[in-house]
């Protein structure tokens, strides 16, 4: 049936300007990517969230922002697990104590603020 | 001297809009919100608007307050951990969400989106290139 429908279509194509016959191209064209894009998506394991450990990282956001203010921290709940002043020193120093997949956080600065971008 | 990048996915956005603008699922617990959002390399930090948090369970004023500044003023959000995935890739991030009502803007900044992924625009032809950090 497939088969068909693809001859069919590919028969009556030849009728259309080179201008329409473009403009298929480009549709066919982005529809594939798409079906790429979602099939990549769906390769991709899910990352696991726990709402109880999140909520307690935002507990200690609450308590510590001052403390760590314009600093990059790594948590592991309400346990700060390491911190720096990029992501990347960051992380590293939760990788060395440990928690390779602790949140990663940048704990906003005092002074200059955070900005909305637009 | 040449450099190149390797990105694991090509998104195509076809839409005539100001912007650009990627598929977004922000999820907490078994909770999901589906949206589209704008990538801001200005934003400090990644923010949406607040019937969005409600709709994937968040008490919004019980997050991280941060004030957030615009060259025209300030307005309020509160931070919350969640997921964001963006083209398959997620990461569980804090983000902020907007107090009032009629805030309608949703943007990926740079804390929490975009200090974890490698990211390729070619504006001209509407193309976004995207990996995570992580990936090889």
């Amino acid at each position: 049936m497939a088969t068909e429908l693809l001859n069919d279509l590919m028969e009556r194509s030849g009728k259309l300007t080179p201008e329409e016959k473009q403009r298929l191209a480009r549709f066919l064209s982005e529809q594939l990517r798409r079906d790429d894009t979602r099939a990549q998506e769906n390769a991709t394991p899910r990352v696991r969230h726990d709402r109880e450990t999140g909520d307690q990282s935002v507990a200690w956001l609450k308590a510590h922002a001052d403390e760590y203010a314009g600093q990059h921290v790594a948590l592991n709940g309400d346990q700060l697990v390491g911190s720096g002043r990029t992501i990347r020193a960051a992380q590293m120093a939760a990788q060395r104590n440990g928690y390779p997949h602790a949140l990663l956080v940048h704990v906003p600065p005092k002074e200059g603020g955070t900005w909305g971008g637009w | 001297m040449a450099h190149q990048l390797e990105f694991d996915r090509v998104f195509q956005d076809d839409l005539d809009r100001e912007g650009i603008f990627l598929p977004v699922t922000l999820r907490h617990g078994e909770q999901s919100a589906h949206l589209e959002a704008q990538i801001d390399t200005g934003a400090s930090c990644c923010i949406f608007q607040r019937d969005l948090g409600e709709e994937i369970g968040l008490d919004i004023e019980s997050g991280f307050r941060q004030q957030i500044n615009t060259i025209t003023g300030s307005f309020t959000t509160y931070g919350h951990t969640v997921v964001v995935s963006v083209l398959g890739f997620d990461f569980e991030a804090v983000i902020y969400f907007a107090v009032a009502e009629g805030f309608t803007r949703n943007v990926l900044g740079r804390s929490g989106w975009l200090d974890r992924v490698r990211l390729g625009i070619v504006y001209h032809d509407s193309e976004v290139y995207l990996s995570s950090y992580g990936s090889s």
